[in-house]
């Protein structure tokens, strides 16, 4: 007849310990909405800027566009972590204080701003060149063709490649965690030098990365879908 | 009215048109026949600007177009504003129809005047109504352009550009790209535009649509004004080689008598 | 930004650099024969097959490489093996970027048309002939230039392992800024090592893919 073990037994036991997620549930769900919020916040300022910065380099020839092809390939060739060590312990060198939250938050958008307007960019260059002569036919003038038939093609194109970028970026959140912001990576450090049980903490959190992963996921083949059912 | 007057325009060293000169009266349709390759699209599309010529000039509706003429007597080429000003009072339809696939069919219609003339919504959806009327797509107001027949699509297309309410109509290649069966209904909203008196050049290389449609041929090679005249005398009694050699193949297929 | 430090540093910074390299082609190497082998299965093993590698595929793509790297770190010694810090970060990165290898050579070979592997068939060759003799030349050509943008992606990726402490360029770096305080210095410094690295690959990458495309036209 099976006697229900006591917690303290299955500690000691080679089987996953359970009860170490259940009690540190608190801090996980500190953890989960701190990578939301981060997330969220760095992606929406990410999609701003990468609107701006892919527009800028369609239009912007000679110096301009050379700094920003410039930029552009040096976040694609550097490491994320190099970065945010960059600005974690250089900014406060010259004289700029910001918080972790805001450094994190900075970096992964300098990141994230190169993959957006890579993206947005693709989406504009997608566009058939005899639809915008059929509107300059029309006689519409640049910006209201811009306005009116380049955007809103090049936008439902592009969102299932933007919603990939919004995983990445959910991932690389998980880097705050070398500057001991406490999101969901972090979270799971604390509990495990807390609780000396390394391993349980961590399947915890790779279990809510997959889940917010495959939602998104599930999101962008939606939005796939429909973006195919309109042309 | 059109007046085209010694046009010249190179690609390059590629000699595309040659000192070209023609007119269209007002109401009347021409269409501009030949070759691919021998310049009649290129010509087209000088007509409402997507084009620069190199030399020669076009007047429609007697000012000049692509420059003005300051009171210092200089000629002074136009800006891009004032190119989108001309290209609304002349329409185009394109062989490839270009609809905008994010937009319904209504929506395709209205975006002229709604956009580019400023007009309010409800106007600008009645004229849009009255138009796909015109031409027989009342019903297909709420599809979207993927989900209808190239005729069909094209039909949109020139109600696209009517919503403009251009005093001149250009119409490139229309039914090349077309099923056979679909040409008819292409073909029947030519002819209707015909009779309410629009202005309309044409280019094609299918001799039945010139036979059709024209008040006026001109068969263009290499870029020059070969011979031109009206539709039967063209197509029947040719009075020069190259036309003739151009009509061998359609005679033959059609069993009419070849021309001397 | 200090150039003394720098040149103090140089040999150090060199021998990080050389051990980010190792990591690097360490890494490359096993993700590069276990997607491979991961891909064939996939193809090769019938719809069960094929479903059950993508869901493994799916699983350990939903996580952050970081994650990854510390559940590999602490897996180890539960499943009774006490290695290195190092080949424990090569573990991790090799299997995490697999996924990334088998993805790509899938859809190199989705992406040869049909009929290549029916004329093979017609030839009279065994599905296993069709695979090794006419797709796999030409899925491996296609997938070249996707497997060396991930190489150049797997080279920046080895900054990860320097969390759980194993010790190449970043790490190498932040000790030296620990020690010196001059973060612009070394942290430039490794940028900039990190960047010549990842565009020098992703150069040889486009070079070499016009260089095999040659002898096609497409």
């Amino acid at each position: 007849m099976l006697r229900p073990r006591a917690a303290s037994q299955l500690r000691g036991s080679n089987v996953f310990d359970w009860s170490i997620i259940v009690r540190s549930r608190a801090d996980l769900l500190d953890g989960v909405v701190l990578t939301i919020l981060l997330s969220g916040i760095a992606g929406a300022l990410s999609l701003i800027g990468g609107l701006v910065l892919g527009i800028a380099r369609i239009k912007c020839r000679g110096f301009v566009g050379a700094v920003l092809t410039a930029y552009v390939e040096l976040m694609r060739n550097t490491p994320l972590l190099v970065t945010l060590y960059l600005i974690y312990f250089g900014l406060p060198m010259i004289g700029l204080e910001l918080p972790t939250f805001g450094s994190v938050v900075l970096v992964l958008v300098l990141q994230h701003v190169v993959f957006v307007s890579e993206v947005l960019r693709g989406g504009l260059l997608s566009v058939p060149l005899s639809q915008i002569e059929a509107a300059r036919a029309l006689g519409m003038r640049p910006m209201a063709i811009f306005r009116i038939v380049q955007f809103p093609q090049a936008w439902s194109a592009s969102v299932p490649a933007l919603i990939g970028a919004l995983i990445l970026l959910v991932h690389d959140t998980s880097l705050g965690a070398a500057v001991s912001l406490v999101d969901l990576t972090m979270a799971a450090k604390v509990i495990s030098q807390r609780t000396a049980a390394s391993f349980e903490p961590f399947v915890a959190i790779a279990v809510c990365y997959s889940v917010i992963s495959w939602l998104l996921s599930r999101a962008g083949q939606f939005f796939e879908r429909r973006a195919r059912i309109a042309r | 009215m059109i007046s085209v007057r010694n046009l010249s325009k190179s690609f390059g060293t590629h000699v595309v048109l040659k000192g070209l000169s023609f007119e269209v009266p007002q109401g009347k349709t021409a269409v501009l026949l030949g070759r691919s390759g021998s310049g009649k699209s290129t010509m087209l599309r000088c007509l409402n600007l997507l084009e620069r010529w190199d030399s020669g000039d076009i007047e429609i509706d007697g000012s000049p177009l692509g420059h003005s003429v300051e009171p210092g007597g200089e000629p002074r080429r136009w800006n891009t504003k004032e190119e989108a000003a001309a290209r609304r009072r002349i329409g185009m339809v394109f062989q490839q129809f270009n609809l905008f696939p994010h937009m319904t069919v209504l929506q395709n219609v209205m975006c002229g005047p709604r956009h580019i003339l400023g007009q309010d919504e409800a106007s600008s959806r009645a004229l849009a109504i009255e138009l796909l009327d015109q031409v027989g797509l009342k019903e297909k107001q709420a599809a979207y352009p993927a989900f209808l027949s190239g005729g069909q699509q094209q039909r949109v297309a020139i109600a696209r550009a009517l919503a403009m309410r251009p005093s001149v109509l250009l119409l490139d290649e229309i039914t090349s790209a077309l099923d056979p069966e679909l040409v008819g209904e292409v073909l029947e909203v030519v002819r209707d535009l015909k009779r309410r008196g629009l202005t309309m050049v044409c280019v094609t290389h299918e001799i039945h649509f010139a036979q059709d449609v024209a008040d006026h041929v001109i068969f263009m090679e290499e870029g020059q004004v070969v011979e031109e005249g009206p539709p039967e005398a063209i197509v029947h009694a040719p009075k020069t080689e190259r036309l003739g050699k151009f009509l061998m193949r359609f005679h033959a297929r059609n069993g009419a008598p070849a021309p001397p | 930004m200090e150039f003394q430090l720098l040149v103090n540093a140089a040999p150090l910074l060199g021998k990080a650099l050389l051990q980010t390299l190792l990591i690097a082609l360490v890494s490359i190497t096993l993700a590069f024969t276990i997607g491979f082998v991961l891909a064939e299965i996939s193809i090769l093993g019938g719809r069960t097959v094929g479903f059950l590698t993508r869901c493994l595929t799916e699983a350990i793509r939903g996580v952050p490489l970081l994650v990854f790297v510390f559940l590999v770190y602490y897996l180890l010694p539960r499943m009774g093996l006490y290695i290195d810090t190092m080949y424990s970060g090569c573990v991790a990165l090799s299997v995490f970027f697999a996924m990334y290898v088998a993805e790509i050579l899938r859809g190199a070979f989705r992406a040869i048309s049909k009929v290549q592997s029916e004329a093979g068939l017609a030839l009279g060759m065994s599905n296993w002939k069709v695979q090794t003799i006419v797709l796999l030349p030409q899925a491996l050509r296609i997938a070249l230039p996707p497997l060396m943008n991930l190489a150049a992606i797997m080279i920046k990726a080895t900054s990860v392992v320097s969390i759980i402490g194993v010790w190449e360029l970043t790490l190498a770096t932040n000790e030296l800024v620990m020690r010196t305080m001059a973060p612009f210095t070394f942290f430039l410094a490794a940028l900039v090592m990190y960047f010549v690295l990842c565009y020098g690959t992703v150069r040889c990458a486009s070079h070499l893919s016009k260089r095999l495309n040659k002898s096609q036209r497409s």
